[in-house]
């Protein structure tokens, strides 16, 4: 298949009052194949969503490296990279925000095609907008309807006919079904993993919901404080997590399972501050297992395993066994 | 304590709610009832406009009049009725007997104010005849008992994190020791390790001041993790009830199991999510039947023209509202 995208060491820092900086992305380094869906699960403010931006270049990366299908984009003038958006699109999660409330669906959905001077004529752009609703499942009679006509998960499904319309090979979603109920939210996913099939997509999935992301993601990367500190296959993470912070989380996940209660880990304490982080592991303060060396010295993430990355001093001992919560 | 030593501190009975304003009358809670014992708690879910909130305002006589109206039903808080209660009676009751949890907390805090003298605020409005330092000292005790520390007293809000005000708004709820605490969406807005946290700290409250708990939430996990009961509601109605076994292990309405089939496991290998086709209906022109039915996969002729009463399972609280329920093998009306 080959990389569809390639991050290296993408910082993204932004200048706070009193001199601070604000480390959204830290160094965060990763691969993503053509065809797959990574995952990225964090608590709010970890970062995801900063780290989907930048890779987009709707915010400049501080430093590092994105190669799309194999350029460099960092180096992109603006109108190549203008060019380049036809290929990487963004999806946000509330519909109610990302639509022009005067627009009607059909305008919204041929915006782009306007603006990429992608037909020659109306006729033409009008034909690939009803491709594009049906390929969503917008039935025809909402063709001249407006955004306040339609609930969540129809705004949503414009959004989506809207970032397919310049066929992009990439999308990067931004908790594109949390804002849905959870019976609309299905229908969602549904349709997103049927275009990624039928379209051949990629995605970069972000979202707070570990359920969803492991239902959807082919390769799951977990972010704590800016960092990632976690990435592997997402039956692999859900096996066999190796980073002390993705072990809590996982068992911290409320279940609908009353048969088997599982063990929870309660942690201590709160999320740090990204503004000027100490060194260290970013998540030294709240774990358990921390040593001198993790409050001094920031671990690298590494393969530990074939496909599985972690960012922790510790993953030796984890691995055979000997860190147990 | 033994089963019949519990009191019982609420009696929901055939509640109805009408917004009405002048271009529509919005059928909000059609018929809910449900018993809370002290101790126990009670999951409500539902979706987004199924009347969860509507309900639990109703439970505090905070329904906003107009438009709301209290169009049927009884609410009996500790034997007492509090539709019937004067005015002077039910703002005696809230907060002394019922506390509410928003899911924003900043909705219950003033943020010119230190987060100390707003505990103080509530403990001597409560208490005319306690001191100031008396206040600070019950006031500081209830933080350090949801783990916020003493130095953090004379903070502003903003100054805290979101996991750290909903502990506050905890404290503030709990410093009455009310019989009834009633939080609506408590975790929504919290990420998943500080949601334990806080779920924690709430259970262990509970546990300890021998408190009744309604928990609104869209959220299956999180009732299975806090509740003892379930009512599912659906368009204004509870459609299915009973203990959380009861229900999970055996759900027999089709919206219930709609619920489950929508949200992805984690503990089984993905399959393709069923969701329930359709949408919530507009309750200004509710469906004709049972309200259900526009959505629902087993429906039939029977269902689009009457409304099914509840069925009530014997030998247990399970009941549910269905004229086809599901796992009825013989495939007959109940």
């Amino acid at each position: 298949m080959g990389a569809m995208l390639e991050v290296i060491g993408l910082k993204k820092y932004f200048n706070v009052a009193n001199g601070g900086q604000l480390h959204a992305v830290d160094d965060v380094s990763f691969t993503i194949e053509k065809g797959e869906t990574l995952g990225v699960v964090g608590e709010s403010g970890c970062g995801k969503s900063t780290l989907g931006r930048t890779i987009l270049r709707l915010h400049e990366p501080t430093s590092g490296k994105v190669i799309f299908d194999g350029m460099d984009i960092v180096s992109f003038s603006k109108e190549e990279m203008r060019q380049m958006r036809r290929q990487m699109q963004i999806i946000f999660q509330d519909p109610y925000a990302s639509l022009n409330p005067r627009f009607t669906i059909s305008q919204i959905i041929e915006e782009p095609l306007k603006l990429h001077n992608m037909y020659k004529t109306a006729a033409e752009r009008r034909g690939r907008v009803e491709e594009l609703m049906e390929l969503t499942g917008l039935s025809h009679r909402m063709y001249n309807m407006y955004p306040h006509e339609f609930d969540g998960g129809r705004r949503q499904r414009v959004v989506i006919a809207r970032a397919l319309s310049l066929s992009p090979k990439f999308i990067i979603c931004d908790e594109p079904v949390s804002a849905l109920d959870v019976s609309v939210q299905a229908q969602i996913i549904n349709l997103m993993m049927d275009l990624q099939e039928k379209l051949g997509l990629t995605y970069v999935f972000i979202s707070h919901d570990m359920s969803v992301i492991k239902h959807i993601s082919t390769n799951i990367g977990v972010m704590y404080l800016g960092q990632m500190i976690e990435k592997a296959g997402k039956t692999e993470i859900f096996k066999d997590p190796l980073h002390p912070y993705t072990v809590a989380l996982l068992s911290a996940i409320p279940s609908t399972n009353i048969r088997e209660k599982r063990e929870r880990i309660i942690l201590k304490g709160e999320i740090g501050s990204p503004v000027n982080p100490r060194p260290g592991c970013r998540f030294a303060p709240r774990c358990p297992f921390a040593t001198e060396r993790c409050r001094a010295e920031n671990p690298v993430f590494e393969e530990v395993k074939p496909g599985h990355f972690v960012a922790c001093h510790r993953t030796d001992e984890m691995i055979s066994g000997r860190l147990r919560y | 304590m033994a089963e019949q030593e519990k009191k019982r501190i609420l009696q929901v009975k055939d509640l109805h709610v009408h917004y009405i304003t002048d271009e529509e009358e919005v059928f909000a809670v059609n018929g809910i009832s449900f018993d809370l014992d002290e101790g126990d708690s009670i999951g409500l879910v539902g979706e987004t406009g199924a009347g969860k909130t509507t309900t639990a305002m109703a439970i505090m006589q905070l329904v906003p009049d107009p438009p709301g109206v209290i169009t049927g039903g009884e609410i009996y808080f500790k034997g007492r009725n509090m539709i019937t209660n004067s005015n002077a009676e039910n703002e005696r009751i809230r907060g002394n007997g019922i506390s509410m949890i928003f899911q924003d907390p900043m909705t219950a805090l003033n943020p010119t104010m230190t987060v100390g003298d707003q505990l103080i605020e509530v403990l001597r409005r409560h208490n005319k005849s306690l001191s100031k330092a008396e206040a600070k000292k019950q006031a500081v005790e209830m933080l350090e008992m949801v783990g916020v520390k003493a130095e953090r007293f004379s903070d502003y809000p903003h100054q805290f994190s979101g996991g750290m005000k909903q502990r506050v708004v905890i404290t503030m709820a709990l410093l009455c020791s009310p019989d009834l605490l009633i939080a609506d969406e408590p975790t929504t807005a919290l990420d998943v390790t500080i949601q334990a946290q806080v779920l924690q700290i709430m259970m262990n409250l509970r546990d300890k001041f021998h408190m009744g708990l309604i928990m609104i939430t869209h959220d299956l996990g999180v009732v299975a993790e806090t509740c003892d009961k379930v009512a599912i509601i659906y368009a204004g109605e509870v459609v299915e009830a009973g203990t959380v076994a009861e229900v999970y292990l055996n759900p027999r309405h089709p919206y219930t199991r709609g619920l489950f089939d929508s949200i992805p496991k984690l503990d089984e290998e993905s399959t393709r999510l069923i969701p329930i086709e359709g949408m919530t209906p507009n309750m200004s022109e509710p469906p004709t039947g049972c309200f259900f039915h526009p959505r629902c996969k087993n429906c039939r002729d029977k269902c689009t023209s009457q409304s099914p009463e509840m069925v009530h399972m014997e030998g247990g609280t399970h009941r549910f509202k269905c004229f086809y329920p599901l796992g009825n093998d013989q495939d007959e009306e109940v």
